[in-house]
């Protein structure tokens, strides 16, 4: 078989990347290893009757014009606001949207230059002239940005464990302040999960002509000389393919999808060194009676990030446990029974390996049994209503979306792995060294801007090298 | 009293910024607020007429171009030792050397990691190439663009990266990378990478990174710099403390010291850092409200002690050859241990120090002395208890693990703690990034800087003292049309 494009993984990435390439009327393909799409979009019933998206409740903003561009809301992506941090602050909220208003200028920034064929000088301009590049973030700690942004100390904590969300930072480092630009949540719900803002993008790329190929894992990217040129599945059968974007991160693209005496030295070593910080687990609580709660999250926490972060570091669970609950089924009614409720906690500074070894079924129990001990405390008479608790670590969610160690940001949050320093910084954009391989996942440098960017950016990137003449 | 420029400080900075206006025919007066001059190369008199030096042990990063100007080899400057190794203490108790000669250094570490040793040539090679490459950014006052375009792809990969990450990106030994993250002095701050690199930039002795010890030590040096001083017809008055600077406007006018004298002067250099200077000497706010909410802001949590352990007898030093300076961490981990204990006030678990012994190859010294450098302490210990006792304790002992009955042969101890010298240490990438000329001038007309602050990074260097006093003469010359 032949394509323009084959794009290996169905997330939001790859999936906006399918339906930007096929509505520009290029052939392609997406290859799932899972037998649905989605990748973190993902809902499903947890116990009888009760749904909730696991991996996460809300995912990053999408910039207003991908939204408009594969007309998502025709194909049934209806988000709903979720209640924020700040209903009642003033500050947070206008800081809140200050950050936000500077990330959809960059990411404006990154996908206009995307679109434009490059010439000899063309990475360091972009790179020097990219908004946020300017603005030397990668210096300031984070607790100093909040101190000179929010007066108040209770919105300047809830702010701060709104950003730290599922995450392990300490705050005073230099370079922390990157975590307000590589937010994970900020687009709202959609209504039936996040599974049906999946469908909608899958709709948008199907209507538009985009194969799909679920449940067979790829296991090769083939090279010819030091070009793909296409896949090998699982079962040995052959895709040919002019370009061929990754949406896995960085590590996994270059570990699994390639021989690694195969790869060339810079390749090789940018591989080696590149880190990742997992440190999310969810907590999906069923209960038989709606919570006396507020709608948006409630942070429960008495412990310092820096205090978590020192914990998570050296392979222990921090106690207390950093964590965030949301009455999910208060906003989506549709997840939870007439009269039951959905609750979901996401816990932060979780590590992928505890210092003792892996994960095993009893460190699990005792953990999603000290989590339930302090929702109790924090929320007296909430533990009684529980029906059920499902608890998700790390190593699981390596396990259901293949992203390395379980980190759903595909790579650390620090100075030299974000905006040009993310991916291959002799390259730009999602571009690799490797010439028809493209990086479309969180691992490229757009990545962490918001969803379905570093998707929309490796497909234009794609649609220039291709109607450009570079990939024949 | 009227002269053309007031110098604070008498430290190398200080000396150099008045022995260069003195030469441009500017009348200078130099203050020093202890007894001696020579800053943290000053000698500090001792119970059994010691002359050691109170901070600084080795010398790295003088200005060649000063050593010219100044005619140091020929007023008595010689070089006892002009390269020393890097002695790294390896877990299991032997010593690891690591000299100039990479192949030697190499094979040195082969024994250990072949991987490491392999990768510690190219380690040196791309480090000291594009040292070389930077080196007029970070010798001149107004560098030009930075030259080589491969090299500012991994100038921009290394504005944004930790001295651990890079070096956990070359190495896999641990002691190796703790012993080198050493001269990052804050490794896991972003950008410190780059200290790593103006390190390299450095020369001593005609040698690209190379730690010197001069005859007499730094205090012989300092010396020769007062001797000059006082030659050329400097005035340098001791025991001077500046109480504040006299300001018209934003224009210095003169200087106020303890005793209530006041000096005038249209130009001020302080070799001070620049938050004692625009926050301590000038009145509230002078410098304006951004730039002191800045400084307010920017003080560090650890910096670095020196301590000198006077002996009885020469140590033993368990296989460390005594030309070599020696480098104590354990891991590199533990310098993100340092971080958080400092924040609280609090010694961390493991001291990370470098070791010299001046005087096992300086005879003339007349006194065993052990000079043990450490970084990562708190500059504000917990509810202002002094550390000096507790930090002697944890050196002397870290220190046995290596040096068998070294207690009992200290005779004297003199402390120079970070609380103390008050210098803006620490690093910062906004520092070592920006330029001499944007580091030496204030927002104040007529005050420049001409110290450690005014470097890329906290070093006994005389740069910043002698372009300081280039920009100094060009401003008196505007001010005072002859």
């Amino acid at each position: 078989m032949r394509y323009d494009v084959a794009i290996i993984g169905a997330g939001t990435n790859g999936l906006a990347a399918a339906a930007t390439l096929a509505r520009a009327g290029f052939s392609v393909a997406v290859f799932e290893r899972a037998e649905h799409v989605g990748g973190r979009c993902a809902t499903r019933e947890f116990h009888p009757g009760f749904r909730a998206s696991p991996f996460c409740d809300e995912i990053a903003p999408i910039p207003a014009v991908i939204f408009r561009a594969l007309d998502l809301a025709r194909h049934g992506a209806i988000f709903m606001p979720a209640g924020g941090q700040f209903e009642t602050d003033l500050a947070g909220d206008r800081f809140q949207a200050e950050i936000c208003k500077r990330i959809a200028v960059h990411s404006a920034y990154v996908l206009k230059i995307a679109k434009q064929p490059r010439t000899r000088d063309w990475i360091g301009r972009t790179v020097a002239s990219a908004p946020l590049h300017k603005e030397s973030w990668s210096g300031l700690s984070l607790s100093d940005v909040l101190e000179e942004a929010l007066p108040d100390e209770n919105s300047r904590a809830r702010a701060l464990a709104a950003t730290l969300e599922g995450r392990a930072a300490d705050p005073h480092r230099g370079g922390s302040a990157l975590h307000l630009l590589a937010p994970r949540a900020g687009s709202g719900m959609t209504m039936g999960g996040l599974v049906t803002f999946a469908g909608a993008l899958h709709a948008s790329a199907h209507a538009a002509g985009a194969a799909f190929s679920l449940g067979l894992e790829v296991s090769d990217v083939q090279l010819a000389k030091r070009r793909a040129t296409g896949l090998r599945l699982a079962d040995g059968t052959e895709i040919e393919a002019r370009a061929v974007i990754s949406t896995l991160d960085l590590k996994r693209t270059f570990l699994a999808m390639f021989a690694w005496k195969e790869l060339s030295e810079a390749v090789a070593s940018r591989t080696s060194v590149f880190r990742h910080a997992a440190a999310t687990a969810r907590l999906l609580l069923a209960l038989d009676a709606p919570p006396d709660l507020p709608e948006g999250p409630i942070s429960v926490s008495s412990c310092s990030a820096a205090q978590a972060h020192a914990a998570w570091r050296i392979g222990t669970v921090p106690d207390p446990l950093p964590m965030t609950l949301r009455w999910v089924s208060a906003a989506d009614p549709r997840l939870a029974p007439v009269g039951k409720a959905v609750l979901t906690v996401t816990l932060g500074a979780i590590p992928y390996q505890l210092f003792d070894g892996a994960w095993t079924n009893e460190k699990r129990i005792a953990l999603r049994e000290r989590a339930l001990a302090q929702i109790e405390t924090a929320l007296p008479g909430l533990s009684a209503q529980v029906l059920a608790a499902e608890l998700i670590v790390p190593p699981d969610i390596e396990e259901a979306l293949g992203v390395t160690q379980g980190d759903l940001d595909g790579g650390e949050i620090a100075p030299d792995q974000m905006f040009a320093q993310r991916g291959f910084a002799q390259c730009d954009a999602a571009r690799t060294p490797i010439d028809g391989l493209y990086l479309g996942g969180r691992s490229a440098p757009a990545g962490p801007l918001g969803s379905c960017i570093a998707g929309v950016v490796a497909a234009h990137a794609v649609m220039c090298d291709l109607v450009g003449g570079r990939l024949r | 009293m009227r002269v053309d420029a007031i110098v604070i400080g008498g430290g190398v900075g200080g000396l150099v910024a008045s022995l260069y206006l003195r030469r441009a025919g500017r009348s200078v007066l130099l203050l020093e607020a202890k007894d001696t001059p020579g800053g943290v190369c000053r000698t500090i008199p001792s119970t059994a007429g010691l002359n050691v030096a109170g901070g600084a042990a080795t010398l790295f990063a003088i200005d060649p171009r000063m050593i010219e100007e100044l005619d140091f080899l020929n007023k008595g400057l010689t070089f006892t030792v002009r390269d020393m190794p890097l002695a790294i203490s390896w877990p299991n108790g032997k010593t690891l050397l690591l000299g100039r000669d990479l192949h030697q250094a190499a094979q040195a570490i082969a024994a250990y990691s072949a991987t490491d040793a392999q990768n510690y040539r190219r380690y040196r090679q791309e480090l000291f190439a594009l040292a070389r490459a930077l080196r007029p950014w970070w010798w001149e006052d107004a560098p030009g663009p930075v030259a080589p375009r491969n090299a500012r792809a991994l100038l921009e990969r290394l504005e944004a990266t930790s001295a651990a990450a890079y070096l956990n990106g070359w190495f896999e030994s641990d002691a190796l990378k703790a012993a080198l993250a050493f001269d990052a002095v804050a490794p896991y701050e972003p950008g410190s990478a780059l200290a790593l690199v103006w390190r390299a930039a450095q020369e001593m002795c005609g040698r690209q990174g190379a730690h010197a010890i001069p005859k007499g030590g730094p205090a012989a040096f300092a010396g020769i710099l007062i001797a000059l001083a006082k030659a050329s017809g400097v005035e340098i008055r001791t025991g001077a403390r500046v109480a504040r600077l006299i300001l018209d406007g934003a224009e210095v006018q003169g200087v106020e010291l303890k005793s209530g004298e006041k000096v005038l002067s249209r130009c001020v250099l302080s070799s001070l850092s620049r938050r004692a200077t625009l926050l301590d000497l000038a009145p509230t706010a002078s410098a304006g409200f951004a730039e002191t909410q800045r400084l307010m802001r920017s003080a560090p949590h650890t910096g670095e002690a020196h301590i000198t352990l006077v002996l009885d007898a020469a140590p033993d030093l368990d296989g460390m050859p005594a030309n070599a300076r020696a480098v104590i961490a354990e891991r590199l981990e533990c310098w993100l241990d340092t971080d958080s204990s400092a924040r609280q006030g609090q010694l961390p678990d493991e001291l990370m120090m470098e070791v010299v012994v001046p005087t096992a190859i300086e005879p003339e010294l007349g006194q065993r002395a052990l000079s043990v450098a450490v970084r990562g302490l708190p500059t504000v210990p917990k509810e202002g208890r002094p550390v000096s006792t507790q930090l002697a304790e944890r050196v002397v002992s870290t220190l046995e693990r290596r040096m068998r009955n070294l207690r009992a042969h200290i005779t004297g101890i003199h402390f120079d703690l970070p609380t103390e010298n008050r210098r803006d240490t620490g690093f910062s990438v906004s520092r070592i990034l920006s330029s001499y000329r944007a580091r030496i001038a204030t927002p104040l007309n007529g005050l420049f800087l001409c110290g450690s602050a005014a470097e890329p990074m906290d070093a006994v260097s005389g740069r910043a003292g002698r372009l300081a006093a280039g920009m100094a003469h060009r401003w008196l010359s505007q001010r005072t049309p002859s």
